[in-house]
Formats: C-alpha cells, sequence, structure tokens
C-alpha cells in the first residue's frame, strides 16, 4: 500500500468518524422500563396497547392488578418509573408508593394517576396525571422525568 | 348512538365490552343489596376508562353514579344506572379514528 493510498483510507476513516460524532442520539428510542400498579384490568390492556403503539420511547411494561403481587416482584426488575392508580382495591396508592421507595431502596419517580382530579390536586404529588389517561400528557411526563434526572446527574 | 372506538383498540374493544357488561351486572347487584361501597369502586373504575375506549357519555354516567355515592344521593343512583344501561344497549359500535 503506498503512501496515497494511506492517506485515502486515513481520510476515509476521518469522513465516518465525523459521520458518527454528527448522528443524532436522540433519536434512538429510550427503553423505559415501567411497573404500572391498577386494580383495573381495562385500564391496563388499554395503556399497555397505546404504550406499544406510535410511541416516543420504548416501554418495558410489568403491569399488575393487585398491589401485593407488584410489592413482591418489583425488586427483581428494578423499574425507571413506577405508576400507581391513586385508588387501589386494599389500600390507597399513595402507601404502596411508600412501600416501594422502602422495598426498592431506590429513588424512583412515581406517577399517580387517577379521574379523581380534585384528589390529586389536593394531594399535590410531585407527579401526577388525570384520567381517561392520554399517552402523548403520560410521555410528556416521562420526558420531564428524564430531563429532571440528566440535571441532577 | 354510534360510539366511535379508536382503531388501536379493535382487538381489546371486545373484552372490554363483555368486562363492561359484566360489570353493570355487579353494579346493579350490589345496588340492590346495599353495597354502595363496592357500587362506587366499580363506577371509579368505569368512569377512568369508558372515555379512553371511545365512550364518553358512559364514562360520564359512571362518574354521575360515583359522585351521587360521595354525596350519598342514592335515590338518584337508580335512575342513572338505568340510564347508562339504555346507553350501553341502545349503542352500535364502530372502529373510527375520527372525533
Amino acid at each position: 500500500m503506498n503512501k496515497t493510498q494511506l492517506e485515502l483510507l486515513t481520510h476515509e476513516k476521518r469522513e465516518l468518524l465525523s459521520q458518527i460524532s454528527k448522528r443524532n442520539y436522540l433519536d434512538a428510542k429510550i427503553d423505559i422500563n415501567l411497573l404500572v400498579v391498577d386494580d383495573d384490568i381495562n385500564f391496563l390492556r388499554f395503556f399497555n396497547q397505546r404504550l406499544n403503539s406510535n410511541t416516543k420511547y420504548k416501554y418495558l411494561a410489568n403491569m399488575y392488578t393487585d398491589e401485593l403481587s407488584a410489592l413482591m416482584n418489583a425488586p427483581t426488575d428494578i423499574p425507571d418509573v413506577i405508576v400507581i392508580d391513586y385508588h387501589l382495591s386494599l389500600s390507597e396508592g399513595y402507601q404502596i408508593g411508600e412501600m416501594m421507595k422502602s422495598v426498592l431502596k431506590h429513588d424512583i419517580p412515581i406517577i399517580y394517576i387517577s379521574s379523581d382530579i380534585c384528589v390529586m390536586e389536593i394531594l399535590n404529588f410531585e407527579h401526577v396525571i388525570t384520567k381517561p389517561l392520554n399517552i402523548a400528557d403520560f410521555e410528556k411526563k416521562i420526558t420531564d422525568i428524564i430531563n429532571c434526572r440528566r440535571e441532577a446527574a | 348512538m354510534i360510539y366511535k372506538v379508536p382503531t388501536d383498540l379493535e382487538s381489546i374493544f371486545p373484552n372490554y365490552l363483555t368486562n363492561l357488561n359484566n360489570n353493570l351486572v355487579l353494579m346493579l347487584k350490589d345496588f340492590n343489596e346495599k353495597n354502595y361501597l363496592n357500587v362506587k369502586k366499580i363506577a371509579h373504575n368505569i368512569a377512568g376508562t369508558a372515555e379512553s375506549y371511545g365512550l364518553k357519555r358512559i364514562g360520564s354516567y359512571a362518574f354521575m353514579i360515583e359522585n351521587a355515592l360521595k354525596q350519598e344521593k342514592v335515590q338518584e343512583i337508580e335512575h342513572l344506572l338505568n340510564l347508562m344501561i339504555t346507553e350501553i344497549e341502545t349503542s352500535s359500535f364502530e372502529y373510527s379514528d375520527e372525533e
């Protein structure tokens, strides 16, 4: 291989490196591991359907209709974000949220969800979404959480 | 009334409709047995989900039932239950993304 060929190869490598550095990684879908607790199976089916449609992020969702199963299984697959219905069968969602924090020993953001807008306003949680769920609003909340985490890091 | 169900929910809507009818039967039974807490719970779930499946008016009835129970206006619930059941029985459903 002569000097010119070597120069050409070097140029080619530089070009490739330049293309790679310009690649917009923000376009790539980020995996979000969700843990969802809601005692309404119809809501979970709907939510799962929408999470698998044309979403900004790629969701890996573990869904539970009862809070005890969620608590038992949470430590085996630690979620990025927890979504809890505020009105569950056995308890209030807030209690489960606190128990989750204690069990997981991680500061995981929790989004509380309810159709009862008044209750959600009174309780003043950091992350709240209301039913009927709008997937765009949910994804905006996820983006806010990701941005907040990036700023804190 | 023709309800427009979002097309991406076509695979899960028949199941939802079956569950909705089962829940209405449960709600009537609980109401007859004066298990108002159970009625409230079922109404709350219907209110939170029906609109997502395109059934806005049914969700509104469920929301009114939940509120009537909170205000202990039991006599209004029978009327609302009748309205909700009539609404479901006389409605048809089609898959469409039009509002």
